[in-house]
């Protein structure tokens, strides 16, 4: 009788407990998720995203927009468990997101270019280098590449730094890591033992700090402790400093687009907000945040 | 339990006799509906207990079953896929397949996607899949099978994958997200794992011992009751902070006093801030095991002429030996399971460290930095959960050790 007891009080109070919470989310939150824009994704783009849904929210202050980082991978993933409704990402989508897209949905990821960047390569603004090859970079960071010392590309550190080359890269999920490697390194590996950063902000922060380093990032993220340096594509070709005009006549060559996901066609507020981006007011904002439009 | 529940009503009735309506105040309902409901206590305290037992297996279980493809290979998903794929193309082209024909067809796809051979090509897709050999079939319904197939393996949706433990445990590349060629060693990031543990306890240890000695026995009362609270206050700072005076302050300083030192996030500065996190836990624990000590020990040593150094050494240390090697092995384990310091701290750089000042990354630092974009399912997302599992095991064989040790004490005290 009494382990009936027990068990019979066990059983209430579960279901008190689920009862209350599964009523309890229903009632409000629904509503909320509906004027909300969720969008997640690229570490890259979040400072412009954060941008745009400030001056968006300006004229349309009914509409929440909720911007978050943590990489364009993070991104896509959360765009097709419906956690988020928009990603930004600084790559394009892989085809086996795309599947998993549609297995799980019905519908693919639809891709709008909404800026470019110039991905800028940064060093301690004491370091004498002022300008770097691709060929360079790719023999400092790949895997099967030789030159570990600043002295290898005839750089002398100045006194009392190390000559050796602290390379400053970015976690696996980053769309920054992606597209360096597919650009610089021709889809080569990265050479182990670089200090891996999860933000793009993190990059130029630790370069700043570090004399030896070097790193990579959105040109959007220059401060004035650090230094960009100009990319000569061939070892005899010409250097061309990363900016804004440089990238619209193409001869910067590490430039990319830079792109905001929806699955399937988007709809609703996504799609005034998506309008609003590609406006001459959302282009504006590119420009602002020191990157480049697309028109 | 089983009296009390009894005796109680009654106890209630008799030992207070009714003292008529009116004067039947609040303190005789809550009596009544403590009576009443007792069950119900009872069940909610019952309900407590279990689910967080329940929560911990529950968990051991979600981490092991999501790394268990990894380490026994993923074929029984592959053919539940492959059956599942075929039947949909039988019956979108109205053709049966017995069970037979889908077994033939599974194996086929099986040894056409050997896991030895999957990644030697210069490219992420498997080959095509002939299901030429299987009996029964028209040349056209095997067409379509391999045509589908092929297509479904060409997305991605079917990868055969299974870990090497030897490769796993022993290969320093970590590259888990290769254009050309994914490898899982963790060799490199364990040794970064047990270097910062190992480093982080050299300093931790002396440190939270001589910590935990003064507080119990040299510090008076006033001081030793301030000291106590503020110790559990250091406990109870934020690990994300830990990173963020590690990362902001300890680097910079490292940087300025070592000239061999290229960057101030590395062995060292994780070492010192995992050991700053660990002695809280030492020296409570430690603490409670020095007090645990009977004063007669301090008197006789005192009465035999033992000066204070040899009173700690030669007395209390040996007398609470396992208390103190359990607040040891626990500190062990805070410095293995610490994750959002490390990765601040370390310098989150997958190499074996050969000097104090080299940067490193731990395992713990890899599953934060990298779970939130693998894709369930994924390669990647299988290793990274094998490495939970090894952590798990760390974790689990720490705690047992600390536990047998701990029982020790008690039958010791007992005995």
């Amino acid at each position: 009788m009494k382990r009936i007891k027990q068990f019979a009080a066990l059983l209430a109070v579960a279901i008190m407990i689920t009862g209350c919470g599964g009523s309890g989310d229903n009632g409000s939150t629904k509503d909320e998720a509906e004027s909300a824009i969720r969008i997640e994704g690229s570490d890259t783009m979040v400072n412009l995203a954060q941008a745009w849904a400030e001056q968006y929210q300006e004229s349309n202050s009914s509409v929440e927009i909720e911007v978050s980082g943590g990489g364009s991978g993070v991104g896509i993933k959360s765009l097709i468990s419906g956690q988020a409704d928009m990603a930004n990402a600084s790559r394009k989508v892989k085809d086996s997101e795309k599947a998993r897209a549609k297995d799980e949905l019905g519908k693919e990821p639809v891709e709008l270019i909404v800026g470019r960047d110039a991905l800028a390569v940064y060093v301690h603004k004491d370091n004498p280098i002022d300008e770097i090859s691709l060929s360079q970079l790719k023999a400092i960071y790949a895997d099967s590449g030789s030159i570990t010392n600043w002295s290898d590309i005839g750089i002398t550190m100045p006194e009392g730094t190390a000559d050796e080359i602290t390379r400053v890269s970015r976690q696996n999920n980053s769309g920054t890591y992606a597209y360096f490697r597919e650009s610089v390194l021709d889809e080569e590996d990265f050479k182990l033992g670089s200090i891996d950063q999860s933000g793009s902000k993190d990059v130029v922060a630790l370069v700043s700090t570090t004399l030896n380093s070097i790193g990579y990032s959105g040109m959007g993220y220059a401060t004035p402790d650090v230094k960009m340096l100009k990319i000569k594509s061939s070892d005899d070709g010409e250097a061309v400093e990363p900016n804004a005009e440089n990238v619209i006549n193409n001869t910067y060559p590490i430039a990319r687009p830079l792109h905001i996901y929806t699955i399937g066609e988007a709809t609703g507020n996504v799609k005034e907000y998506l309008d609003w981006i590609m406006s001459d007011a959302g282009q504006a904002v590119v420009t602002e945040m020191g990157y480049v439009p697309v028109k | 339990m089983e009296s009390t529940t009894t005796q109680s009503p009654k106890s209630t009735d008799s030992g207070s006799k009714p003292p008529g309506e009116s004067q039947r105040g609040f303190r005789y309902y809550s009596n009544v509906i403590v009576d009443k409901f007792e069950w119900l206590f009872v069940g909610f305290i019952y309900l407590c207990g279990w689910s967080a037992i329940l929560f911990v297996l529950a968990i051991f279980a979600f981490v092991f079953v999501e790394g268990a493809p990894a380490i026994f290979g993923n074929s029984d998903k592959i053919t539940t896929n492959t059956q599942k794929a075929v039947k949909e193309i039988s019956e979108q082209h109205g053709f049966d397949v017995s069970d037979s024909q889908l077994d033939q067809i599974s194996a086929v796809v099986l040894k056409q996607l050997d896991p030895d051979k999957y990644h030697t090509a210069n490219d992420d897709h498997p080959k095509e899949v002939f299901v030429t050999d299987v009996d029964g079939l028209t040349a056209i319904q095997k067409q379509w099978i391999s045509d589908r197939l092929t297509s479904d393996l060409r997305i991605g949706r079917i990868k055969p994958f299974k870990l090497n433990p030897t490769d796993f445990a022993s290969n320093e590349k970590w590259v888990p997200e290769s254009a050309k060629k994914p490898q899982f060693g963790i060799f490199a990031m364990l040794m970064g794992t047990l270097s910062v543990t190992i480093l982080s306890m050299l300093i931790a240890v002396p440190l939270g011992l001589g910590a935990a000695v003064y507080v119990s026995e040299f510090a008076g009362g006033k001081t030793r009751e301030t000291l106590k609270v503020l110790i559990e206050l250091l406990a109870a700072i934020p690990s994300v902070v830990w990173g963020f005076v590690g990362y902001m302050i300890l680097g910079p300083i490292l940087l300025d006093s070592f000239d061999s030192a290229v960057v101030g996030i590395n062995l060292l500065n994780g070492g010192i801030i995992l050991a700053l996190m660990s002695v809280p836990v030492i020296v409570s624990m430690s603490e409670d095991a020095l007090r645990a000590v009977p004063d007669s020990y301090r008197e006789a040593a005192m009465a035999l002429g033992a000066n204070r150094i040899e009173m700690v050494f030669k007395v209390l240390f040996p007398a609470a030996k396992h208390g103190l090697l359990a607040a040891v092995l626990l500190g062990v384990g805070r410095a293995i399971g610490e994750t959002m310091a490390v990765l601040m701290c370390t310098g989150h750089a997958v190499q074996i460290p050969e000097g104090l000042l080299d940067p490193v990354r731990t395992l713990t630092a890899t599953i934060a930095a990298e779970l939130g974009e693998t894709a369930p399912g994924d390669e990647h997302y299988l290793v990274l959960f094998v490495i939970g599992i090894v952590l798990f095991t760390f974790a689990f064989l720490i705690n047992i050790i600390a536990d047998v040790i701990v029982k020790g004490i008690r039958t010791e005290q007992h005995g």
